[in-house]
């Protein structure tokens, strides 16, 4: 079996356990058996075996960390969403749905990522760099917090419906919701600057300079500042709940363009590394 | 006159008007990305051929230098106004707020409020109020106090800071005013680019991975008689400016040329042409023009021999390969030499007085970030009075933010107060 096989075969596995607890996770939501979001959990922890040991391998085999192809990138920003998601139910066991929104994204990632071109990369010398590792490390903890409150704004609309589905009651108030979605976006508005910031200070030492207006650097921007508007808005006008919903899923949109489609799409500095 | 100014921070600080300022800022950045720039002048000069009457609409507005453009300066400046009023109201409030004394009264409002009977009789009525994440109260601030410090960064670098790049083939000295000025950019306020003293390169390393990509470059260099190492990502600190080593880089054909006894001694620099191919070209005199074009070896060291044309008004004169070192008679009076070949890389210099600001204001934004969204300011209270068979007790708490997640907090407060544990010890 070749090194890609393998990889493949790995992460397909964790594809069907994460199915598996989507399918558990779901059943303790829509039935209102608490005690079976276990089952759930069990499954999503599982999965996360061979999905992390695909992603070593691949560590090993290229000789760096996985921020090189697209289907580095998206199987890694899932494995952190997966994990961002365990770590949170831990905390908080009554927010299960979360992972309705979460498991299906992080399916969808690893499935778009094996269907990329998998051949291995070198990493170009500019990106030997140790402000690399935070750079990506914050881009990817941003996405995962973005992506959780991306999946509170989905509840907090369902919820807000008139004819809302008797298992909706199960999850947390309309208000505690409201406050999740502002709270992940907080969190991913804190990791997405420190981001930007370690890319910056990493531009000045290789390129010469900490801002250059690329178009990607420009786009990162553009997601921060979209961010920081929609937390003004929240902040000054006393919108409606579906409102601050819909803006959060508008301006995740906007991050997921920037994180995950223009670096593929746009002539850039950084497209170079991800084509 | 103090009216017309209160008004003007008024309206300046007005949400409307905070809201409007940061989406003209992200309006003009996406039109940065997806109008060509003048900065880009082969795309833009397509643009004018294609289509020239949305090319000549996009002049006019200023679209197609959308950050120099008088609108998007206003903005900017409006911005800034706008954020240091903020700055000086929020550092204000800061100071006044920070030491408030809780009383009882600060809880009349508190969104968990709860009054519970419990056994026992104290001593008379006593009332403890705590405080914790109080420097989340300092996120905001710091936050845009940060953003204050990256604008006034930006502005620093855009009237004072130079840069130039320079073309140097191994064995060649720069002089300290030999930059180049064709790409530089100095600001307004600045003096060209220059270094206090010559660069000399001595010596291009560059390593490849075992398939041949660019792994690292770096090169030996002199700077006055200081040996120095300059390499990607490790750039050089000279007297307050930055010398850079940028990854663009190839041979060079060093080539002597004596047409009917007159020599002429020429340096090709072989640009990446496709894949791992180098070409170079010259134009002389009496339509002389010389193509000289090679491979990298599979490590990347210099190609071995080199293929060299020479063609006069479009008729071919000679094609061969060469070895360094190994010379031709084309005929007709003209001697080819190839010299020798050696590595040419670019530099990049930088005079830059934003760059600690600017770290100052990144760290700034980041440590805010953190403060605003990470610590979360609570006051909590606990009041007990004498009650007819026990006592009576107002347990109450308030969050600066996301009060609707602090249920769980107040329930274990109100359940440790029950059972006397929470008023331990204070
Ligand atoms: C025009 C310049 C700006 C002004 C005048 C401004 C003003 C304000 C004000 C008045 C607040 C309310 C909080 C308080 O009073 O302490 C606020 C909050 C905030 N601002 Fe700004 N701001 C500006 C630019 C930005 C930018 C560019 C960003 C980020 C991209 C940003 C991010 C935030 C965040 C994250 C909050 C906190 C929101 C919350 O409490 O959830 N601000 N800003």
């Amino acid at each position: 079996m070749t090194g890609f096989a393998r990889e493949a075969l790995l992460h397909w596995i964790s594809v069907g356990l994460y199915v598996a607890a989507t399918a558990a996770f779901a059943n303790a939501v829509l039935f209102v058996q608490p005690r079976r979001t276990r089952w759930g959990v069990l499954a999503a922890g599982l999965g996360l075996l061979p999905h992390g040991a695909a992603i070593v391998l691949r560590w090993i085999s290229s000789g760096h960390g996985p921020y090189m192809l697209r289907y580095e990138v998206l199987s890694s920003n899932a494995f952190i969403a997966v994990v961002a998601l365990l770590l949170f139910l831990w905390r908080r066991p009554g927010w299960a749905a979360l992972a309705l929104v979460v498991l299906p994204a992080a399916v969808l990632m690893i499935g778009t990522g094996l269907f990329s071109n998998p051949e291995i990369r070198q990493l170009p010398p500019t990106l030997r760099s140790t402000w690399l590792v935070f750079h990506i490390s914050f881009a990817k903890l941003a996405a995962a917090s973005f992506l959780l409150s991306t999946a509170s704004a989905v509840f907090l609309l369902m919820k807000e419906r008139k004819h809302r589905a008797p298992w909706l009651a199960r999850l947390p108030s309309a208000e505690a919701l409201d406050a999740y979605v502002v709270r992940f976006v907080g969190f991913g508005f804190l990791f997405w600057t420190m981001a930007v910031a370690a890319g910056a200070i990493w531009a000045h030492q290789s390129w010469g300079r900490y801002w250059g207006w690329d178009p990607i650097e420009t786009w990162s921007l553009i997601s921060l500042l979209v961010y920081g508007t929609f937390l003004h808005l929240r902040t000054f006008f006393h919108l409606k709940a579906a409102a601050i919903a819909w803006l959060s899923i508008a301006c995740f949109a906007i991050f997921t363009l920037t994180a995950m489609l223009l670096p593929f799409l746009m002539p850039s500095l950084h497209s170079a590394y991800f084509q | 006159m103090s009216g017309t100014l209160t008004t003007l921070k008024r309206d300046l600080r007005s949400p409307r008007l905070i809201v409007g300022e940061l989406l003209a800022i992200v309006a003009a950045s996406v039109v940065h990305t997806i109008v060509p720039q003048v900065a880009e002048p082969s795309i833009a000069r397509h643009l004018a051929v294609d289509h020239p009457w949305w090319a000549r609409v996009m002049r006019a507005v200023g679209l197609d230098h959308v950050f120099a453009s008088p609108i998007f300066l206003a903005a900017l400046l409006l911005t800034s106004l706008s954020l240091g009023i903020v700055l000086v109201e929020q550092w204000r409030r800061l100071a006044r707020v920070w030491s408030v004394q809780l009383t009882e009264g600060s809880f009349r409002s508190a969104p968990y409020r709860r009054e519970i009977e419990r056994p026992g009789h104290g001593t008379g009525a006593r009332a403890t109020f705590r405080t914790t994440g109080r420097v989340g109260l300092l996120g905001s601030p710091v936050f845009h106090l940060g953003l204050m410090t990256i604008v006034v960064a930006g502005l620093v670098q855009w009237l004072f800071s130079a840069e130039a790049i320079a073309e140097l083939i191994e064995g060649e000295t720069l002089a300290s005013s030999g930059w180049s000025s064709v790409e530089a950019v100095t600001g307004p306020f600045a003096s060209p680019f220059r270094l206090t003293e010559p660069v000399r390169l001595d010596q291009l390393e560059p390593s490849r991975y075992s398939e041949g990509s660019l792994k690292g470059l770096s090169a030996r260099i002199r700077v006055g008689e200081r040996p120095l190492v300059v390499a990607i990502n490790a750039p050089l600190e000279l007297n307050g400016r930055t010398l850079y080593l940028g990854s663009v880089h190839g041979p060079t054909a060093l080539v002597e040329l004596a047409v009917d006894g007159h020599a002429e001694r020429l340096a090709l620099l072989l640009r990446d042409a496709s894949g791992d191919e180098y070409a170079g070209s010259w134009v002389g005199p009496g339509g002389l023009q010389l193509l000289v074009r090679g491979r990298l070896g599979a490590d990347g060291a210099l190609p071995s021999r080199l293929e060299v044309r020479l063609l006069r008004g479009g008729g071919l004169l000679f094609v061969g390969s060469l070895l360094p070192g190994q010379g031709v008679e084309v005929g007709g009076g003209i001697h080819l030499d190839l010299a020798g070949v050696r590595y040419w890389a670019v530099f990049r210099g930088t005079r830059d007085a934003s760059t600690g600001i600017a770290f100052a204001g990144f760290v700034l934004a980041a440590l805010g970030a953190v403060l605003m969204f990470a610590v979360v300011k609570v006051d909590t209270a606990v009041v007990v009075r004498p009650g007819t068979s026990g006592e009576r007790v107002l347990v109450a708490l308030k969050a600066n933010r996301f009060p609707a997640l602090f249920a769980e907090r107040f329930e274990r407060l109100v359940r440790q107060v029950a059972e006397r544990d929470g008023a331990r010890g204070r």
